[in-house]
């Protein structure tokens, strides 16, 4: 299993809080696994403090991984020196799993000197939520204590930010501290099935998590299509063998150096095929039909969502029908940019598509 | 594109060839944007995509307006509004003066629009005066997206080969794949400092031989090396202190610990003291410390009135 993070930055206060952040791939983190460490926090918390949620839990565990937020809380506290502290009550927590691939069967992550391979993702989260759109506008939202200072100095010119110590330290550039983790076979996620898995109740709320592997994803995914196509010959295996094929390409072509296929980026090519797919299965008949189909989403995924500025077309094209090809991009970009956008500023419809994906893949929805 | 005349070339985009042209029936000029979708391993198309996608849903006074997207014939043509100029022509427009008011105006344009954009979980990752167009009531607006993304829930680590290296802020320029709207902010804060220079320089005004070149942006670097030591040496190199974990960064090296020796009176002298510190809030090498879009606007800068 590998080691997890969480994304509780410190928002502006005027603004709502999404719970997602960049660092949440930081390296960083070189924590226990995660199941025990739940539990550990589990019992921390019935022994110590019945206040904390799980989420703080989260949050707490977070700051022992991430070094800026270690950094902060050794701050004074101020009353608002913990913006998710006042509102994690109400957005979900995304955790992504990763863990240190040493087989090299799966597309590595290569940070630092270190190849992760993201593996899983968990949210917790509560229910029932309010939807809403979470917006913030800058992560660096400055500390009450550095406020204070930012009087306008009228008689030193030569005051320079840069030479005094940085006292707010509110999560920075993330931090690369690259660290061994525990190996885990990405397959190999019998133990995080914990999925909805009742955690507390909190003023009357539930709260839940959810979590799931890559591999379920693309299981999810595949069977998915196999329910809303009407090519006979096609398995949900096929899916996984298009997707890492195009991954594995553009990794061994040096486009890209971070594999694409994780949780997260599988979770936004749900939301495209699972909006668009039905529409158009009457024009998908063939299994290579279906295949150029899936890899039209997958172009659009990997423009908008991929680490990268760019990306190459020929991987991504079956056949010669460009025309086609092209009309199914800008036609999915037209009519999806806003659920694209909303996938990445709301946690909350996040969560719903990562939800209703994970359902995909559970037996029950055989 | 029948709908559209197409007048005259008006320049290059990061990618495809940019067009005046009239709207047939509304008469209406716009900007048509070509891009070419039969060069395979360019990889431009998917910047085309996602600029798309991003511009269709930022909608602001601040922010160009992308009307229509039109696939025809191998190209994808994205119509967007029109605008005269960029900050850079507009500079060179006003035969050497401009005054307090209007700078003030066009920074505090930049920084709405940067605010929108952020607020929507939109980075630009490109900003320079080239990618800043004017229109003719002076209204500013950020412009050509292709290397903008949204940024938030399963968003984490991003291409470290963003920005324009003499608009990159030190902790990208040190290989930094975990950003945020702070690599914005210093983008703005050196287009701010390069518009006023320039503008002393036109007035005649300055005295450093450092910017009397004219127009020269504030940290003109030739290289990343450079540029790190044009920053360090203008704004002091950063320590472990001043910038926890900075020797972190995937390729960080050290540099020689330079000690400013020019003020910033020096640098921008007819900035006013506010403005001042409204730049050197902006121009923070932690990007930690880098004030946001919209503390910026809250800035006394912009309430002061005094020199109008």
């Amino acid at each position: 299993m590998g080691a997890n993070l969480t994304s509780p930055l410190p928002h502006h206060h005027r603004t709502q809080t999404t719970s997602v952040c960049n660092h949440l791939f930081s390296p960083g983190d070189g924590g226990p696994t995660f199941a025990p460490q739940r539990d550990s926090n589990a019992s921390s918390r019935n022994s110590s403090s019945a206040k904390e949620s799980v989420l703080m839990q989260g949050w707490n565990w977070s700051k022992r991984n991430i070094q800026p937020v270690m950094s902060r809380r050794s701050l004074p506290k101020s009353g608002s020196s913990s913006v998710f502290q006042k509102q994690h009550h109400r957005n979900p927590v995304i955790v992504l799993f990763l863990s240190l691939e040493m087989l090299g069967l799966l597309l590595p992550v290569n940070m630092g000197k270190y190849q992760y391979h993201l593996t899983g993702i968990i949210i917790i989260s509560e229910i029932p939520r309010p939807d809403s759109t979470t917006i913030i506008t800058n992560y660096h939202t400055l500390h009450n204590e550095f406020k204070r200072n930012c009087q306008i100095n009228n008689r030193q010119d030569l005051v320079n930010n840069n030479l005094t110590a940085n006292e707010l330290s509110i999560i920075g550039s993330p931090t690369h501290v690259p660290r061994p983790r525990s190996i885990r076979d990405d397959n190999a996620n019998d133990e995080c099935d914990q999925q909805e898995n009742y955690i507390s109740e909190k003023r009357g709320t539930k709260k839940t998590i959810i979590q799931a592997s890559t591999s379920e994803l693309l299981r999810g995914l595949g069977i998915f299509i196999s329910k809303n196509c009407d090519v006979s010959d096609f398995d949900p295996a096929h899916l996984v063998t298009w997707l890492r094929s195009v991954d594995r390409s553009l990794l061994l072509q040096g486009w890209q150096d971070i594999a694409f296929i994780n949780p997260a980026n599988l979770v936004f090519i749900f939301l495209l095929v699972r909006d668009v797919l039905p529409d158009e299965r009457h024009l998908i008949r063939t299994l290579e039909e279906l295949h150029a189909w899936i890899l039209s989403c997958l172009y659009v995924s990997y423009s908008y969502m991929g680490n990268e500025i760019s990306y190459p077309l020929k991987p991504f094209l079956i056949g010669n029908d460009r025309n086609t090809f092209w009309n199914r991009c800008v036609s999915m970009v037209t009519s999806h940019s806003r659920k694209m956008l909303l996938l990445n500023s709301s946690s909350t419809f996040f969560t719903e598509v990562f939800t209703d994906l994970k359902h995909c893949s559970s037996p029950s929805s055989d | 594109m029948l709908n559209y005349d197409k007048m005259e070339k008006i320049g290059e985009g990061t990618y495809g060839t940019v067009f005046k042209a009239r709207n047939k029936s509304s008469g209406e000029i716009v900007a048509l944007k070509r891009v070419r979708l039969d060069d395979d391993d360019e990889g431009v198309p998917s910047s085309a995509l996602r600029e798309i996608c991003i511009l269709r849903e930022l909608k602001h006074r601040n922010v160009v307006r992308l009307y229509d997207v039109v696939h025809s014939e191998n190209k994808l043509t994205l119509v967007f509004e029109y605008c005269d100029q960029d900050l850079k022509k507009f500079f060179d427009s006003l035969n050497g003066y401009m005054d307090a008011q209007t700078a003030r105006s066009l920074m505090l344009q930049l920084l709405r629009g940067l605010s929108f954009c952020h607020a929507h979980h939109v980075l630009h990752r490109d900003l320079k005066p080239q990618n800043l167009l004017i229109n003719t009531n002076g209204t500013l607006k950020l412009a050509d997206f292709g290397l903008a993304r949204a940024f938030g829930v399963p968003v984490r680590c991003f291409s470290a080969e963003v920005v324009t290296l003499w608009y990159r802020p030190p902790d990208v320029l040190f290989g930094a794949k975990l950003y945020n709207t702070s690599i914005d902010m210093w983008s703005a804060g050196c287009i701010f400092a390069g518009q006023k220079s320039k503008l002393e320089n036109l007035i005649g005004k300055l005295v450093l031989s450092e910017i009397s070149n004219a127009g020269r942006p504030l940290f003109p670097g030739a290289d990343v090396d450079d540029q790190l030591k044009r920053i360090f040496k203008q704004l002091g190199t950063p320590t472990e202190e001043s910038w926890p974990s900075i020797s972190q960064l995937p390729d960080f090296k050290a540099y020689p610990v330079y000690h400013p020796t020019l003020t910033w009176s020096q640098i921008v002298p007819n900035l006013n003291t506010r403005g001042r510190d409204l730049l050197q809030k902006l121009l923070v090498c932690n990007p930690a410390g880098r004030i946001d879009a919209d503390a910026a606007l809250r800035h006394a800068y912009f309430a002061d009135t005094s020199d109008v």
